[in-house]
């Protein structure tokens, strides 16, 4: 929740040594971070305040009047068209060179032949109003002619907007930033503000019975009755600083608790003391499925964990969150009985997180106030509506605290400080340092100090709070760089140099890297076709999803990397190669699994190696094909698969040593035509740590040959059905030694042979380790893988 | 006319023929016709026989002595010839060398996947391992075991996504903390860098997933003073040698002293810019000292250890460093933003 404090308003409780801006740097250095400064006459600068001395018709418009007006050293003369003037009307002035907060400059012009040198403004001219307003703004008492309109509106100053975290619940108050600033500024008096109360003769003990039952849930309970209350708006200055806070008024009871909130961040509430029934207050907690509507108008239906102010007919408010509606001071309201308390910060925010209802009051009972100020900010509430409001304050304040705040206190060693911050200071300095933040502090010698927190400092409970406290104060800018030395080596783990190798393989093979979101839609699954038991539809399920499109967590690296193809073909990318290194996730039964996949996709590749149209297919296979070689993974095959978003007939589960490590395949022609990517594309995926199993980096220097190696070419013509792979098998079998290498150089498939039948080409090595191989050895092999292929695969020779 | 006289002449003839002589098939011509078999010098050798003896080795050795010359200028020609040739050649086959090379194709890293392996780098050099956790957390290493307990407002800092049986996707990396000195004793020195998430709606400025890198310290006698030398060191290798660098007190549950670390605006280098909402500073880090809650609750006595944690966004890193306006382009995986890298 973003604090709005007004600089002049702070002002007013201590004498300050900065600037606006030299506040809102001292105080972010001292870890109030200000996120931003606003000047509240932005724009506003140039408005001055007129008097209109003399109006004349426009001889040629009906709509439009000539006015002088008195700027105090010069009168000017402004053509309106506001229905609204009148002689002798103080009015805001824009003059010749003005740029009112619109945007809109301010020129001579000729209104219908008129000249005229400014613009009386509206409200919404000046930004104080989004709607349009019917007539120019009329000032009243206090204007005078040739007045800055700032300075008339107090808009001269400006506003620090903080946004404090957990630790500063004591910053949440004017009063109390202005003891931190005293602490930081090294000087200054806190103007604490008046609270002189002319009590009347009964006992409020005569008008009321409070009775706290759950003295956990509310520690300390005050109430104070005001009678004779006269409704109506709060004074004007107080108006305006509430507004400057971002606080808006509604009637000078409110007000006045609102504005004490702002003090001593201490929030209270004013029930209308007539419709407490039985004159009794009891804070308790609520019974199941008890009802109350609240200030806001909604109905609430209660727990028991929940706390309540109730009288003897029922709740009448929410402790701590927001008032009842039933008990609301309203214009009639007469007699006040005003609540200031503690109550148990857990509690209050359950409650307001259960209800939904965070409030300023919640806010600040959640981060917890000041239990030792409640009384004193319960009397200066008194005070201002004894002042404000016509009340008469009854004599008395029913104050229910059975265990009475002990401080706590904190043993810390000077040793320690010095050993944790890097630094050398005498234990007087550190208790000068901590008495300066108002902590009290005994030097017990041996460097020990004996340190009492105040009541206010909640968020100090154990000597490392006390520490940063000397740090901030020291300044941490001032404590020296050091370093310490490393005891290990650093490095990588195994896993991780794979993780660094498989994405340079990768790059280096002509794929971009991307990152894509963990969190998915299922949406993308149904468009994958993913089979209904298919383990891809395991998600882990986002309890609170910002919307559909991260409910789940993804379970394939592929419906992400389609998408991203999908997304740049979109944008006119014809060819694009990418890969992804990522954890997918499972939910199991219970225990959640992460996996580390390795994917990758490829469009529009521009190389069709085997014309088979088929070039992506072919270029991710390569990829992988170098990758596992690389990771010295020798027992990977391709089988053709069934995956439901890939082309039946493009499609290949990837084995390694016998197990399926991932799947590579083209995606199906009509997933394409939907997704509308104009070109084929093709996908894989790679279970990053199973294959990780069968990584082999060890290398062992085979020796180079030195005989002269005999090559020869071999092109067999097979049904079409006959698989690459298990041609390559026969040969290799058959070449058995002296085959040193064979490979496919050549595929054809076309009209130049039988329909139904492909020409494959390879190229042979053969080599010997301890000679020179004869034409015959050779060719005495070469027969026997010919007559091998004809028989078994049912091979035709083509002429070689 | 006798021998000498036309050996003379000889000599005359081959030096006028050479000068016209421009390929090497002339100059064989040339050869022929001079030093050949039936050529003239041969020719003149064969008459010899009809010479007086005192006449024959004189003719003999001037003949010998003209082939020999000719033979020279010949050779010397040729070689100028064939020198003229190769320029020739290799004029011809002048290629524009403004003409596009053959680009091996090569992939491009993600941006932050460059500053990512730029921090672990650093960090190695330092003496860190990499330390990882997974994203799908428990409540107790998200947040109780960091010192924040349930119902405490520290929980309100960041807005978590929730998953069945009290699972929680990590809102930070700080977890790996947790994990780290579960499994390992002091001396520790980690970083752990890796994916976060927190229910924050899609804008320029924010997405539910992003990086963060964690690292952690514990030692004896680890102070204040030894993070900001490791900071130091951060921000140096990161943002350059000149920049600037402050540190502010701030609050994280599971630290104390806290931290937030600024360095001098990357654009206006502290004069006041857009991007650094007219302060001159940017946030780059949070740190502290470990909260001695955490390591209690770790197990670890902090009357005898002490550590030094921080964790920074990479994924800001990557904007500040690359000039990146939005954040969501990290994400988008446009292929104009991914060649840019």
């Amino acid at each position: 929740m973003m604090m709005k404090v007004p600089y002049s308003w702070l002002k007013t409780y201590i004498q300050l040594n900065y600037r606006a801006e030299e506040l809102a740097e001292a105080l972010t250095m001292a870890g109030m971070e200000v996120d931003e400064i606003e000047y509240r006459g932005q724009g506003l600068e140039g408005i001055v305040v007129g008097q209109i001395s003399e109006i004349a018709k426009h001889p040629n418009a009906d709509q439009l009047q000539i006015c002088q007006v008195d700027l105090g050293p010069e009168s000017i003369q402004i053509v309106s068209g506001a229905p609204n003037i009148e002689q002798g009307a103080l009015v805001p002035v824009a003059t010749v060179g003005v740029t009112l907060p619109n945007g809109m400059e301010i020129k001579p012009v000729k209104l219908r032949g008129e000249l005229s040198y400014g613009m009386l403004c509206s409200v919404d001219e000046l930004g104080f109003s989004q709607e349009r307003a019917a007539g120019i703004m009329i000032l009243e008492d206090g204007a005078a002619v040739g007045m800055k309109l700032i300075e008339y509106l107090e808009l001269d100053d400006y506003i620090l907007n903080m946004d404090l975290t957990p630790n500063y619940a004591r910053c949440l108050g004017l009063l109390g930033l202005a003891r931190e600033l005293k602490a930081i500024q090294g000087k200054g008096k806190i103007n604490w503000p008046v609270l002189e109360l002319k009590e009347t003769e009964q006992d409020i003990s005569d008008l009321i019975q409070v009775e706290v039952e759950d003295v956990e849930l509310c520690p300390r309970y005050t109430g104070r009755i005001i009678q004779g209350v006269k409704i109506g708006p709060a004074p004007d200055w107080m108006q305006k600083r509430l507004v400057a806070a971002g606080i808006r008024p509604i009637n000078n009871v409110v007000d006045i608790t609102n504005y004490v909130l702002m003090e001593y961040n201490q929030p209270l509430h004013a029930f209308d003391y007539h419709k407490i029934a039985g004159q009794k207050i009891i804070v308790r907690r609520a019974e199941q499925g008890e009802k109350l509507v609240t200030l806001d108008q909604q109905e609430r239906e209660l727990d028991q964990e929940i706390l309540v102010i109730a009288d003897q007919n029922g709740a009448v408010g929410l402790a701590g969150v927001m008032g009842g509606a039933n008990s609301e001071v309203d214009e009639d309201t007469v007699d006040l009985f005003l609540e200031a308390a503690y109550f148990n910060p857990v509690n209050i925010r359950k409650t307001a997180r259960k209800l939904g209802l965070p409030s300023e009051a919640s806010h600040r009972f959640e981060r917890g106030v000041d239990i030792e100020m409640v009384i004193e900010a319960s009397n200066r509430a008194a005070y201002l509506i004894q002042q404000y409001a016509g009340g008469r304050v009854v004599k008395g304040l029913i104050d229910l605290y059975p265990q009475p705040f002990r401080p706590r206190q904190i043993n810390l060693e000077s040793e320690l400080v010095n050993r944790l911050l890097g630094l050398q200071l005498t234990a007087e300095q550190i208790a000068g340092m901590l008495k300066r933040l108002e902590f009290s502090v005994e030097n017990e010698g041996n460097g020990v100090l004996v340190v009492t927190v105040p009541s206010y400092r909640n968020d100090v409970s154990r000597e490392a709070d006390l520490i940063e406290e000397v740090a901030r104060l020291y300044g941490y800018n001032n404590i020296p760089l050091t370093r310490t030395e490393s005891k290990q080596q650093g490095g990588k783990t195994f896993k991780q140099n794979m993780e660094d190798l498989s994405r340079e393989l990768m790059l280096s093979s002509g794929l971009d890297e991307i990152i894509n979101f963990s969190l998915t839609a299922t949406e993308h699954y149904n468009r994958l076709r993913i089979p209904a038991d298919s383990q891809l539809r395991d998600w882990v399920r986002i309890k609170n999803p910002l919307n559909e499109s991260f409910a789940v967590l993804r379970t394939s690296l592929i419906p992400g990397i389609i998408e991203v193809l999908a997304n740049n073909a979109k944008r006119q990318v014809g060819e694009m190669g990418v890969f992804e290194l990522g954890n997918v996730y499972f939910a199991g039964s219970g225990e959640p699994e992460e996996r580390l996949m390795l994917g990758g996709g490829s469009m529009g590749y521009h190389h069709d190696q085997w014309n088979t149209g088929a070039a992506d297919f072919f270029f991710l296979k390569g990829i992988l094909e170098s990758y596992f070689l690389q990771l010295g993974l020798s027992t990977i095959c391709y089988e053709p698969a069934r995956v439901s978003y890939l082309h039946p007939g493009r499609a290949a589960r990837i084995n390694s040593a016998g197990r399926e490590v991932g799947i590579i395949g083209e995606l199906l022609p009509e997933l394409i035509a939907e997704l509308d990517l104009k070109k084929r594309a093709t996908v894989f995926q790679l279970d990053f740590a199973r294959l990780l199993e069968d990584v082999k980096l060890e290398r062992h220097y085979q020796p180079l040959l030195r005989y002269p190696a005999v090559e020869r070419d071999l092109a067999v013509m097979v049904k079409k059905e006959v698989n690459c792979a298990e041609l390559l098998e026969r040969i290799r079998k058959e070449g058995g030694e002296l085959l040193k290498a064979v490979r496919l150089f050549d595929l054809y498939q076309g009209d130049q042979i039988l329909p139904g039948a492909k020409s494959l080409a390879f190229k042979l090595v053969f080599q010997a380790a301890d000679r020179t191989l004869r034409d015959q050895e050779v060719n005495q092999v070469f027969n026997r893988i010919v007559t091998d292929l004809e028989k078994r695969a049912g091979a035709k020779i083509r002429g070689n | 006319m006798d021998l000498k006289e036309r050996l003379k002449k000889i000599e005359l003839e081959a030096a006028r023929a050479l000068t016209d002589i421009t390929d090497l098939e002339q100059l064989e011509a040339l050869r022929v016709e001079f030093l050949g078999k039936k050529g003239r010098i041969t020719e003149v050798l064969r008459q010899m026989g009809k010479l007086s003896a005192e006449e024959r080795p004189q003719i003999g050795q001037a003949a010998n002595f003209l082939k020999e010359r000719l033979h020279n200028i010949i050779e010397n020609k040729k070689t100028e010839i064939e020198q003229e040739v190769r320029v020739r050649k290799m004029e011809e086959e002048r290629i524009d060398v403004t003409l596009p090379g053959n680009k091996p194709r090569l992939g491009h890293r993600h941006p932050l996947t460059r500053i990512s392996d730029q921090v672990k780098e650093l960090f190695i050099g330092l003496g860190f391992t990499i330390a990882e956790g997974p994203e799908i957390e428990n409540e107790y290493n998200n947040f109780e075991a960091l010192n924040v307990p349930e119902h405490h407002p520290a929980r309100d800092l960041q807005d978590t996504f929730y998953l069945d049986y009290n699972y929680l996707l990590r809102s930070q990396t700080s977890t790996v903390q947790i994990r780290t000195m579960a499994q390992k004793k002091p001396p520790i020195r980690i970083i752990a860098p890796g994916r976060v998430y927190r229910s924050d709606e899609l804008d320029a400025s924010h997405t539910p997933m992003f990086h963060q890198v964690e690292g952690l310290v514990i030692d004896r006698g680890i102070s204040f003073s030894d993070l900001k030398g490791t900071i130091e060191l951060v921000v140096r290798a990161i943002y350059g040698q000149e920049r600037l660098f402050r540190f502010r007190p701030s609050y994280f549950p599971f630290t104390e002293p806290s931290a937030e670390v600024d360095i001098s605006c990357i654009v206006c280098a502290g004069k006041g810019c857009r991007l650094c909402s007219e302060s001159g500073w940017l946030e780059i880090l949070g740190a502290g000292m470990v909260h001695p809650n955490v390591l209690e609750m770790a197990g670890i006595d902090f009357k005898q250890y002490s550590g030094f944690a921080f964790g920074m966004g990479l994924d800001r890193i990557a904007m500040l460093k690359y000039g990146i306006n939005d954040i969501r382009l990290l994400f988008e995986n446009d292929q104009r933003f991914l060649r840019q890298f």
